[in-house]
């Protein structure tokens, strides 16, 4: 994974700044999403864009990667199968709407595929929440006791 | 020697409602921490309200102002003689078993786990003074009166326990990530003592006791968070012994050898570095899921 030359990109529906690499094709920088090589793919290839009724690792990493953007409701079934159903159709169209994540060049609305802007843009707001939570201290100590009488 | 007369020491126990309080075990939570507390001598103020870094030693001080309840023993001495008086310290000393301690916090949705927090060093034996002034519960100036032949001792306390409200969930399936936020679902956990009233020899070290009573504290919390506000299911529970035992307190072994060697683990110096340890990622004590334990209920959290 590249991680180098850091800068600031704005996407279609970004309010701020958000880090991604200046090479030319996107790479996943979320530790939750950049470990997946098939996500990786996706981040950087057409072929490997994640539709309706795939299955897999990565299905679930975007479903949870859903969960934490937008507290998606995914069915039971497609969490234990890990596969792209319809209400991880229904979660990935309304993340899209919602940022206005559109290819212009041929689309006016968005659809419920998973490519590379989708999931380049799932992984900055993973990648942000990584960092919030770094930055207040996750995982380190967070408690304290006392029998206190004076 | 000076001696306890007999039949002369006169008890206000905490369960009398001594300043016309009664100790209620309940749990504060703010947007950052959640407190387990005795409600009086609880400072909400105290509670930090961000979430940045992490609770060091001595936060919850801010937090709990003062003892939630108090009790006091009189009692009357053979001699008026202040030499020979002061030959002798009385007080109360405190042993403290902390038992069962679970701590779990849980995702807003199955699909992003649970975890729990129960530590190795649960049911252990405690002598709950401080370095400053062991074994008495309580400094020279706040333990101890002396009027002529009469003898008035004070004790008090207030447990409490403080910990983050949220925290991440680090399960391998989420591959180290910091974004898994579970929040506070569950707290029990369970203390019992044993406060004695005590005559010290400072001359032999012999510690004799005078007469004790036993008390239980359970904190008992769930929480569940609808629109994200948190709402909680307290079924804690705080118990005295009616009244004190006169003489023999009847000690268990553990107990035996902390009084009678006046040491052992202080509770207030060990503890809360134990329970941070505890909380920590990494620790041995935290298992983490990457679903819902089965005691998460279905509607824990829905958010704002």
């Amino acid at each position: 994974m590249i991680c180098g030359g850091l800068t600031g990109r704005r996407l279609a529906h970004d309010t701020q700044f958000l880090p991604v690499a200046l090479e030319a094709d996107p790479v996943l920088v979320s530790k939750l999403l950049s470990g997946d090589p098939r996500l990786l793919k996706c981040a950087v290839e057409d072929a490997s864009h994640v539709t309706e009724g795939q299955k897999g690792p990565f299905v679930r990493l975007i479903q949870l990667a859903l969960t934490i953007t937008d507290d998606a409701n995914i069915a039971g079934g497609e969490l234990t199968s890990s596969s792209y159903g319809p209400s991880t159709k229904a979660a990935v169209l309304a993340y899209k709407t919602k940022r206005r994540i559109i290819n212009f060049s041929y689309q006016t609305q968005p659809d419920a595929i998973v490519g590379k802007m989708t999931i380049t843009s799932l992984d900055l707001e993973v990648a942000a929440r990584e960092r919030r939570n770094e930055a207040m201290g996750a995982g380190r100590p967070g408690a304290d006791i006392t029998t206190k009488r004076d | 020697m000076v001696a306890v007369v007999a039949g002369s020491i006169k008890f206000t126990m905490p369960d009398a409602g001594l300043e016309g309080r009664k100790p209620r075990p309940d749990l504060f939570i703010n947007s950052s921490h959640v407190v387990c507390h005795l409600s009086h001598g609880f400072n909400a103020g105290g509670v930090p309200s961000n979430e940045f870094g992490s609770v060091n030693d001595g936060s919850i001080d801010r937090a709990i102002s003062e003892a939630a309840w108090r009790a006091k023993a009189e009692f009357r001495l053979d001699t008026k003689d202040k030499a020979e008086i002061a030959k002798f310290e009385f007080g109360f000393i405190q042993i403290m078993f902390d038992g069962q301690f679970l701590m779990q916090y849980a995702g807003a949705k199955p699909l992003l786990g649970s975890l729990a927090i129960q530590p190795d060093f649960q049911n252990t034996f405690y002598l709950d003074s401080n370095p400053a002034h062991t074994p008495w519960t309580l400094p020279p100036a706040d333990r101890e009166i002396l009027i002529d032949d009469r003898v008035i001792c004070f004790t008090g306390d207030h447990p409490a326990f403080m910990a983050k409200r949220r925290t991440e969930n680090f399960h391998p399936s989420f591959a180290k990530s910091a974004a898994i936020d579970n929040h506070v679902q569950l707290i029990n956990h369970s203390m019992h003592f044993i406060t004695v009233l005590a005559q010290f020899e400072k001359a032999t070290f012999k510690v004799q006791p005078l007469a004790s009573f036993r008390w239980q504290l359970k904190y008992q919390f769930e929480v569940k968070y609808v629109k994200g506000a948190p709402i909680i299911r307290n079924a804690s529970s705080i118990k005295f012994d009616p009244q004190a035992k006169i003489g023999d307190p009847g000690f268990n072994g553990d107990e035996k050898k902390i009084f009678e060697s006046r040491s052992g683990l202080f509770f207030n110096t060990v503890a809360p570095g134990r329970y941070r340890a505890a909380l920590q990622k990494g620790s041995s004590a935290r298992t983490e899921s990457d679903t819902w334990f089965l005691n998460v209920p279905k509607d824990f959290f829905t958010a704002k």
